[in-house]
């Protein structure tokens, strides 16, 4: 780390960033944006941004991870950028801006990163430095990677600006506590602001092979009959704790509910053994019919990485079956669905409603 | 197997771009260059997206003896070869692959349609495809009216109760005159309804042209000024440099307006130049885009301009004329190059001069649609040398670098006023970074969901043909005009230029 002038070393994850005063941050982004159209010979009149993501990161060492993160997001999005990064080594009344523009970008659309450092205590200067550093007219998002905001000035000073936030329930502890943290998130301001929680989106894989599997008309025929159904997750069953990591599991059962009322207080959780899966990951889910003793089964496989849904009859006869393949999605995947759709999501707020 | 009527509650907030309707997709003239180039591709990226529903499978019908894994290989070497797939999967490709037949016949045989209606069986059965069929009929015009009763008389275009079941796509050129358009629709209206129909236009298919209509109706500070008080004219160019690229025999019979004009060319001004429809569902929305080129004033021919291409340059190389072209007549009178000058009739436009151009062998390839505002009616920079600023123009990209550019006039930095002429840019790639999806792929899977909204309805398609047709005719009649009337690699003849030239105005330089 070399010693900056203004209480605190340059970080690592700064290596190819410029440090430069808050203040100059627009005008310096402005500069090297006609450097880089200069040199790419071309000579765009607008930058074309589409949105501002504000990050808030607690902790310094997960700057690189954010920084690849962002770095990816703006592959696909031309975005103004602005990270805060709370950090207790830099000087309560000093704060510190790094910049980085695009350096991939073509001469006609780029994206802009600034990284705020700043005390932990000094909040309402972080805050005011984000408001110096947002693009005009641009809707703003919040991207909250720490533990719950509630709390948090610096969330109390940036919420009421933003149009949507998005949280990792994960990083809430996981538990059904933190299903509560993000129920207030949805009923803030009215629900004027959207939430989208990565964690939630985590379950996609498992809600469109339940979705696929009722796509078909001999299955959704059986749907009225399904009166039981049982949703396992991953848990140490040595370490009581992990038994509490039900947060994943509770929603997706909120939102089966949700999706066939029938199904209300007749989802069981059942936390199962599986050392494939880190505590909380869904392992199965299974539909069951009294009636017709008919049985639909979705059950996590590690290698390849799928969900086997079966569906069988009395006897055990297999009706059909399918292979629903799963790509692991990345933070950055995860976080790149949540800023694609500005829009409120209605079935989380169902689900959370429900669990 | 029970079909139920009912939703699946599960989809609801899954707002998932993919189709989930179970489906077989079956595909006529399998073997032949569209599905090879576009199809397959297509379908392939549409599986790598997981835009496909789970329960799917293709089953290809065409003359050519194949076996069905000679098809799978076939689709292999089209994915191979193509250009359009973004990321290669081998795992994907091989799961498709395996969910592919092919069924070999004539498109007359009666038999060759029973061994089809077998296997479809078999496969609704194997995949819970539940009887849901997309028919693709990717032949020449001529064979769409014997497919289809060929379908019918086989019992495989559905019953009434069922009917959304079985859904038709059919490649354009519907027809190549009113008449043949005409009759070709009877034909198949014969046993299907309007909406099993899909008459695909792949321009309607581009993200592109699909913004036109984002732009005008969700930015509220266009649709104020977009008549003709503020409006001084339109240019829409289709212009190729490639000639017809060994397809001689094709063009000889079809020429600029058939190819380009009478449908893409229309398409565009149809989205440039209608109201904006109350829902963007497919009956509001079509209706839209009809009532426009209902409302086209008849072509004069003295506002027509035809052309055809002789020896010159194009990219730096010598190119031959269009007579000299493979399989093209040595006095072929067919035209290459036309430009029209069209007025809509309605209170919007009227007076607006709408000029259409399309060419083969011109200097590069471009579409686009320029909106050419009317000047400032008043400067206030007295005793500067500014007497006149170009009005603004909006220019919509199509392809290629598609995106929107405003000019605009402003201030040259000096002590002087002086003003010049700036491009304000919109990039699609460089904003949305994400690489667009093909014309095909969005349209097979709108077929997939059933919506209607970007496929061309009866009535719009023989609303442009009549718009056509007299000018056809006209330019057949007379053929006291000299070919090749331009050089490759220039933008038209020059009675193009003095079209637009009378009214004061030129043609862009896109």
């Amino acid at each position: 780390m070399s010693k900056q002038g203004d209480g605190a070393a340059t970080p690592a994850w700064a290596s190819g960033f410029e440090l430069v005063r808050v203040e100059e941050a627009e005008s310096t982004l402005t500069a090297r944006w006609r450097e880089i159209v200069a040199t790419a010979g071309a000579t765009p009149s607008a930058r074309s941004l589409t949105l501002n993501l504000v990050t808030y990161v607690d902790r310094p060492d997960a700057c690189t991870d954010v920084s690849q993160i962002l770095a990816e997001i703006a592959g696909t999005h031309s975005i103004r950028a602005v990270t805060i990064i709370e950090d207790a080594t830099v000087d309560e009344d000093a704060i510190q801006a790094f910049i980085r523009p695009d350096d991939h970008a073509d001469a006609q659309g780029f994206s802009e990163e600034v990284f705020v450092r700043v005390n932990p205590r000094a909040s309402a200067s972080a805050a005011s430095a984000v408001l110096a550093l947002l693009a005009a007219d641009l809707p703003i998002y919040l991207w909250w990677r720490g533990d719950s905001p509630f709390g948090r000035p610096l969330f109390r000073l940036l919420a009421p600006l933003v149009k949507k936030i998005v949280v990792d329930l994960m990083r809430f502890g996981d538990t059904n506590a933190s299903l509560d943290t993000l129920r207030r998130l949805t009923e803030r301001r009215a629900g004027h602001v959207a939430v989208a929680d990565l964690n939630w989106k985590r379950l996609k894989p498992w809600r469109q092979a339940v979705a696929a599997c009722f796509d078909d008309p001999q299955v959704l025929a059986l749907i009225g009959d399904f009166d039981k159904c049982r949703v396992e997750y991953a848990a140490d069953l040595d370490q009581p704790d992990t038994q509490h990591k039900t947060a994943g599991a509770t929603l997706f059962a909120g939102w089966l509910a949700r999706c066939v009322p029938r199904l209300r207080g007749r989802v069981r959780l059942a936390p199962v053994a599986n050392a494939g899966a880190r505590p909380g990951r869904l392992i199965a889910a299974l539909f069951q019919s009294s009636r017709s003793q008919t049985e639909l089964s979705l059950r996590r496989q590690d290698s390849p990485r799928q969900v086997v849904a079966e569906v069988r009859d009395a006897q055990g006869g297999l009706i059909r079956s399918w292979n629903f393949h799963v790509v692991k999605a990345t933070e950055a995947e995860l976080l790149h669905r949540s800023i694609d759709d500005p829009s409120r999501d209605a079935m989380l707020e169902a689900a959370l409603a429900e669990e | 197997m029970v079909e139920v009527k009912i939703p699946n509650p599960f989809r609801e907030g899954l707002r998932e771009d993919r189709a989930t309707r179970p489906v077989q997709l079956v595909i006529f003239g399998a073997s032949g260059d569209l599905t090879c180039r576009k199809l397959l591709p297509a379908i392939y990226n549409l599986a790598q997206a997981d835009l496909l529903p789970e329960n799917f499978c293709v089953v290809g019908f065409a003359r050519s003896q194949m076996t069905d894994e000679e098809f799978r290989e076939q689709l292999r070497r089209s994915v191979a070869n193509s250009s359009e797939i973004r990321v290669r999967d081998k795992n994907v490709l091989e799961e498709l692959a395996s969910r592919c037949r092919y069924v070999e016949g004539t498109f007359d045989d009666a038999s060759a349609f029973k061994r089809l209606g077998g296997v479809l069986t078999e496969d609704d059965l194997k995949y819970g495809t539940a009887g849901n069929r997309i028919f693709y009929i990717s032949t020449p015009a001529s064979l769409f009216g014997i497919i289809v009763e060929q379908l019918h008389e086989a019992g495989l275009t559905g019953d009434s109760g069922s009917a959304d079941s079985v859904r038709i796509i059919v490649e354009k050129p519907f027809g190549r005159d009113l008449a043949s358009a005409k009759a070709l629709n009877d034909e198949m209206l014969k046993y299907l309804r309007e909406d099993q129909i899909y008459r695909i236009d792949h321009y309607l298919g581009k993200e592109t042209v699909q913004n036109i209509l984002v732009l005008r109706f969700a930015n509220g500070i266009f649709e104020p000024i977009w008549d003709r008080n503020y409006v001084d004219s339109v240019q829409i160019t289709v212009a190729e440099s490639l000639g017809i690229e060994g397809r001689g025999a094709f063009y000889e019979e079809t020429g600029v307006v058939r190819d380009i004009l009478q449908n893409h060319g229309l398409q565009l001004l149809s989205l440039v130049g209608m109201e904006p429809p109350t829902t963007f569902d497919a009956r509001d929305f079509r209706d839209e885009k009809v009532r426009v080129i209902e409302a086209i004033r008849p072509i004069d021919v003295k506002e027509a301009v035809r052309g055809q291409y002789g020896p010159g340059f194009v990219n730096g190389q010598p190119v031959v004329g269009y007579r000299e072209e493979q399989s093209v007549a040595p006095g072929s009178m067919v035209p290459t190059y036309a430009a029209l000058r069209l007025f809509v009739d309605n209170w919007r436009w009227a007076g607006v001069p709408f000029y259409l151009r399309s060419g083969k062998r011109l200097p590069k390839r471009v579409t686009e649609i320029a909106i050419q505002f009317k000047e400032a009616p008043h400067l206030p920079f007295r005793k500067s040398q500014i007497e006149q600023a170009e009005g603004n123009v909006l220019a919509l990209r199509i392809q290629p670098d598609e995106g929107v550019t405003l000019k605009l006039e402003a201030k040259v930095p000096g002590p002087s006023m002086r003003i010049r002429s700036v491009a304000m840019d919109f990039s699609y790639g460089a904003t949305f970074g994400a690489e667009d999806a093909s014309p095909y792929e969005r349209l097979i899977l709108d077929c997939m969901k059933g919506d209607q909204t970007l496929f061309d309805r009866a009535d719009g398609v023989e609303a442009a043909w009549a718009l056509v047709d007299p000018l056809l005719q006209a330019w057949d009649a007379d053929r006291s005009i000299v070919f090749p009337n331009y050089a490759a690699g220039s933008w038209g003849p020059k009675e193009a230029e003095d079209l637009i030239a009378r009214d004061g105005r030129a043609w862009r330089l896109p």
